[in-house]
């Protein structure tokens, strides 16, 4: 597949878990990428061989994306490495467990701030500095990850849920001011996916004992999802085949 | 990692014209066979079978009403026997109403609407989706309307047509889902059909629909094939755990 061919994508959060099947479905898909990744370098490392075998330029760069400055090195940095930025992922996150106090009533000013900045503000740092270059592409897409969380608002996950929410509130707003230069702007919102963070959070509420794995056969399709399930929604949504699509999110939950 | 739709077979409902035809054609494109229903327009039928087989598919078309149930019967016992098990069906027939105010509005003319988008739709997954879950996966996607988010005025009889259409799907995801099919909707606003060009000229005395593509989103009216690309998506590997989801293409709304 070469549907990609010319675009220039940056993932946040692009070196494990949701991420990481997003560079490389995108990648297969003829893009070149910016991988960041916040602190396990391997990871990164690992992925961008990857991209780079499959004739693609790929590019790592560490950022902690909740720090302002640190967005917007990353999307000028970014803008550097590969010429410009066309294809905008807002992946990275962190889950309230790994806050550690998933209560709302537990839950610190600081721990609300964290999650806040994590996905709300560096979204739109990332926003800020990329849209602008973005407008000169012929075609832009800004795809953020968002969680069913916002749509379900389940106990233990208040304020993780209240960041996703303020993103995805983000996205509805930038797709409409954005039309007009052919900027995309759509959500993705995962539900249970098998990655370290959901592994994290569902020990944490005692749902399992050992590995998130124990959850496959209650899940909906008798699997969990996977990180290519959100990847093939991520693809969608910046292909030709939804050149009509703006302004939506895409739940990839099974249901 | 495939995208394919080969081996599958499929059942679009109103797949002679308009975005049932581009679906039709976007299905058999992605590999898949495909059976449309027809009501009134034989030729086109036919052109769109031609286009079908072109692709290298069985294209297959069956006259009938979706809100006659022996119709339906007769329609899906003939595509089963000339495709073999159906596992997409794609309830994409449909009529516009009268763009009357709800109090003007004859009684006969919901029942009428209703009759085609909401018992057409669940005649068909009445007699398609037990067959469907014997296959490896079922697909079933309702073609809705942004009419169900706008809820306007002097469109009643559709708005309750469409928002008890996508009703049907949001149930039937959670019931067919351990049987490993998937239950989507598709929702277009405005589409350059025939029917989008009867509702442009009727509404806003617009005769050439295309003089709306400098005030449309993305400069352009949306195409059929938009909406055929969306079936697809959500038919393939690609929308292997999306069920219960319902995608508006309509350029993010005017």
């Amino acid at each position: 597949m070469s549907e990609f061919n010319g675009r220039k994508a940056l993932v946040t959060g692009g070196s494990r878990g949701i991420g990481r099947a997003i560079v490389r479905r995108l990648a297969s898909d003829g893009a070149d990428v910016v991988i960041n990744y916040n602190s396990n370098e391997s990871a990164a490392n690992e992925i961008a061989a990857e991209v780079r075998g499959l004739g693609r330029h790929a590019v790592i760069i560490q950022a902690d994306v909740s720090v302002q400055k640190e967005a917007e090195r990353l999307a000028n940095e970014s803008i550097e490495a590969l010429g410009s930025i066309d294809i905008l992922v807002n992946n990275a996150g962190i889950g309230a467990t790994a806050v550690g106090r998933p209560h709302v009533a537990e839950a610190t000013p600081e721990d609300f701030e964290r999650l806040m900045a994590a996905h709300a503000f560096a979204s739109h740092d990332l926003c800020r500095v990329l849209v602008p270059q973005m407008r000169e592409a012929d075609r832009g897409d800004i795809v953020m990850i968002s969680s069913i969380a916002a749509q379900s608002f389940g106990p233990t996950g208040g304020t993780y849920a209240a960041a996703k929410a303020a993103m995805e509130a983000l996205a509805f707003s930038l797709a409409k001011e954005e039309r007009g230069n052919n900027i995309h702007v759509n959500i993705v919102a995962p539900g249970l996916i098998e990655t370290d963070m959901a592994d994290m959070m569902v020990k944490f509420q005692g749902r399992v004992t050992d590995s998130i794995a124990e959850l496959a056969d209650e899940s909906p399709f008798g699997r969990l999802g996977s990180p290519d399930d959100i990847a093939g929604a991520v693809a969608f949504l910046c292909s030709a085949r939804a050149s009509y699509i703006t302004n939506q999110r895409i739940t990839v939950a099974g249901g | 990692m495939t995208n394919t739709l080969d081996g599958r077979a499929a059942f679009v409902s109103g797949g002679s014209r308009g975005i049932g035809r581009a679906i039709a054609i976007g299905l058999a494109a992605a590999g898949a066979d495909v059976a449309i229903n027809y009501s009134r327009d034989t030729a086109a039928a036919e052109d769109t079978v031609k286009e079908i087989e072109k692709l290298g598919q069985i294209g297959k078309a069956y006259q009938g009403n979706v809100d006659n149930f022996s119709e339906c019967e007769s329609m899906t016992s003939a595509a089963v026997g000339d495709l073999g098990e159906i596992s997409i069906l794609v309830n994409n027939a449909g009529i516009a109403s009268r763009g009357s105010s709800v109090t003007d509005t004859d009684p006969n003319e919901i029942r009428k609407v209703i009759g085609v988008h909401v018992f057409g739709t669940h005649n068909l997954c009445h007699l398609l989706v037990p067959q469907m879950r014997g296959t490896d996966r079922g697909d079933v996607i309702m073609i809705s309307s942004g009419a169900t988010a706008s809820l306007s005025g002097r469109g009643a009889p559709y708005n309750m047509a469409k928002s008890a259409q996508e009703a049907i799907a949001f149930t039937l995801a959670k019931e067919e889902r351990p049987h490993g099919i998937r239950v989507n909707i598709v929702a277009p606003g405005l589409v350059e059909t025939d029917m989008g060009k009867r509702l442009v000229r009727a509404t806003r005395g617009v005769e050439d629909i295309r003089e709306l593509d400098e005030s449309s989103p993305f400069s352009r009216v949306c195409q059929p094939e938009d909406i055929a690309d969306a079936v697809t998506f959500f038919c393939s590997q690609d929308g292997s755990y999306v069920t219960g989801q319902r995608l508006y293409v309509n350029g993010g709304g005017f």
